[in-house]
């Protein structure tokens, strides 16, 4: 049976922890920051420009950084994965 | 009517002569080995072609006994495999209880002329313990049942049978004329010229000294996941099919003394790929801690210690689950297509597996699934499984075959298309969800819910406004501060002529900034 060029994963597994925990952290600090903007400014003075692109980066950096936690330790944890 | 009454006569007589009329086996010798816990019949046969045609096809019979547990029938010429079905039917004249194989052969025989095959046969689970139930410390002793002649539509010149047993300890063989024992062979040397379908049972009952290891059922999961590692879990249920334990079971007995063994196993070894990672045996109760792991640049070498020693009829189960990276079993293809190669069946030493699963979960959103096997009676069918970040369901392919000894274990193919969006999916799937929650947040915070508009809600509303406006008139001043600055910087920066002259160009494209800053705090203000 042929086979052709292996297939490489699109991340590094060996990056899985640290890739985690920096995305976990930026992505707890912008999530912080928004409440933190979303708490001190009333409505009017609230700018949704602003507030879309903290509340995007947020999601995106948690996002990503819940996927690589779950990479990273369902399988020595329960034995399969993503 | 009568027409085809005559035209299915003479088709019947063609196919009933064909079988018997076509070959001669010159010389016939059976070598039955019996030395493992699967018997494995190795025949070679000198036929020579007295029909009146060149022939392609040549008919091998079992005894029905023996056919149904045929794990494996190869017809080699030159160590070259020829192609070999069941047939539905036996050859006319045959008698009852018998099975029936065709092979075709690549290349004719011609008229007259001779042809070298052997035929080998492997065949588990014939072995009957003879006594049936043992006590802990006694030998196992076992019976095996074929026929003596090679049983065969043709007639056989001359042939030979030996039995090949794993210890010299013979209890009994029959029949005894013809035979011979020495040391641990028990041979038929010439018997003689044999008309077609000659039966003669022969029976040898003697002392076996390995364990028969075998597994009921094997339920072998494959998780291919494309953010880099496969995942292999293989689910075993395990019984030492040979002499029935009876009586008491002394734990001490079983460690103090060699008799105390016997039939039973306490282990299986297991020859995984050298990339293996992150094992784990465990069962219902939890992990099971008494396995060693080698792990060499070739193979990892794992010894499965099972629970509790397994005497004769005895059984367990546990689960064995590892990790093998993407590199070295998946491959792209072309035209987009990506190609899995895996291993069939179990990697255990010296197992026969009864009814072998193996279930190949593929990414969700694979698609063109196809599966390149090793042999035709491999059952296919479908299944879906739900697990991490799933929305549709994984496709699952499962293929089904039984009764498979560790020759069989080859590998196979997979063949699907998955594009790179379709593993974006996964992380998709979480962002949208954070992004949301915070879309959630944010209009909530937009949202007004107090009941009565009184006083205190103006107060309230006033308030706000108030501290918007203070918090734009701030904005609006930090940045003229910071323009007046930058005309004091300027101003102070005049030490020589040159800069004297590009002072005034400066100085207005800062006033022209500060100009619009004022306009707005102006309209704040207001």
């Amino acid at each position: 049976m042929e086979a052709g060029a292996p297939v490489h994963p699109p991340v590094p597994m060996a990056m899985y922890p640290l890739l985690a925990t920096v995305l976990l952290t930026v992505g707890i600090v912008a999530a912080a920051l928004f409440f933190l903007y979303q708490v001190t400014t009333t409505r009017y003075s609230r700018k949704i420009a602003f507030e879309g692109l903290l509340g995007l980066s947020a999601s995106v950096a948690l996002g990503l950084g819940t996927l690589f936690l779950l990479l990273w330790l369902a399988a020595p944890l329960f034995g399969s994965v993503p | 009517m009568s027409r085809l009454c005559t035209v299915l006569v003479l088709a019947a007589c063609l196919v009933a002569s064909a079988a018997a009329a076509d070959f001669v086996v010159e010389n016939a010798s059976r070598r039955i080995n019996l030395k493992n816990t699967w018997a494995k019949a190795i025949d070679t046969l000198k036929a020579k072609n007295t029909g009146g045609s060149d022939l392609s096809n040549f008919v091998v019979c079992y005894p029905e006994s023996i056919a149904s547990r045929i794990a494996v029938l190869k017809v080699l010429i030159k160590k070259e495999k020829q192609e070999v079905a069941p047939l539905q039917q036996a050859p006319q004249g045959a008698p009852a209880g018998v099975s029936c194989y065709q092979a075709t052969f690549k290349s004719t025989v011609k008229k007259g002329a001779t042809v070298d095959l052997d035929v080998v046969a492997t065949v588990t689970g014939v072995f009957k313990p003879n006594p049936a139930k043992i006590a802990q410390g006694e030998k196992q002793y076992v019976e095996y049942y074929d026929n003596l002649y090679l049983l065969s539509p043709y007639e056989v010149t001359e042939q030979s049978s030996t039995v090949l047993l794993p210890t010299s300890d013979v209890r009994s063989f029959s029949p005894q004329d013809g035979g011979s024992k020495s040391g641990s062979k028990v041979s038929y040397a010439a018997l003689g010229k044999q008309g077609p379908w000659a039966v003669q049972q022969l029976k040898v009952h003697f002392h076996h000294d390995k364990p028969f290891k075998r597994v009921n059922s094997l339920v072998r999961e494959i998780e291919v996941s494309h953010w880099g590692n496969i995942y292999v879990e293989e689910t075993y249920e395990i019984q030492n099919a040979g002499s029935q334990h009876t009586g008491k079971f002394s734990r001490l007995t079983y460690a103090h003394s060699p008799d105390g063994k016997t039939n039973s196993f306490p282990d299986v070894k297991a020859h995984l790929p050298a990339a293996a990672h992150s094992l784990y045996y465990k069962d219902i109760i939890g992990n099971i801690s008494s396995s060693d792991t080698t792990h060499t640049s070739r193979e990892t070498l794992i010894e499965v210690r099972l629970r509790y020693p397994l005497m004769g009829g005895w059984k367990t189960d546990f689960t064995l689950g590892y990790s093998v990276p993407l590199e070295g079993f998946l491959y792209r293809r072309p035209k987009g297509k990506l190609r899995l190669l895996m291993d069939l069946s179990t990697s255990f030493d010296d197992v026969w597996v009864e009814q072998l699963t193996t279930r190949v979960v593929l990414p969700e959103g694979a698609k063109h699934i196809k599966a390149t096997l090793p042999f035709a009676d491999i059952q296919q069918s479908w299944d879906k499984k739900f697990t991490y970040l799933d929305t549709a369901g994984r496709p699952v392919l499962v293929l089904s075959k039984s009764n498979v000894v560790p020759e069989q274990n080859k590998p196979f193919a997979v063949d699907y298309s998955f594009t790179f969006t379709g593993m974006m999916r996964e992380p998709l799937l979480l962002i949208s969800v954070f992004a949301a929650f915070f879309a959630a947040v944010a209009l909530y915070n937009r949202l007004d819910f107090t009941i009565t508009r009184d006083e205190k809600w103006q107060e309230g509303q006033a308030h706000d406004k108030a501290l918007g406006l203070i918090q734009s008139l701030t904005e609006y001043w930090d940045r003229e501060a910071d323009v007046l600055d930058r005309l004091v910087r300027l101003a102070h920066s005049i030490s020589n002529r040159p800069s004297a002259d590009a002072a005034p160009a400066s100085r207005q494209a800062l006033e022209a900034e500060l100009r619009p800053l004022d306009e707005q705090v102006g309209h704040a203000a207001v």
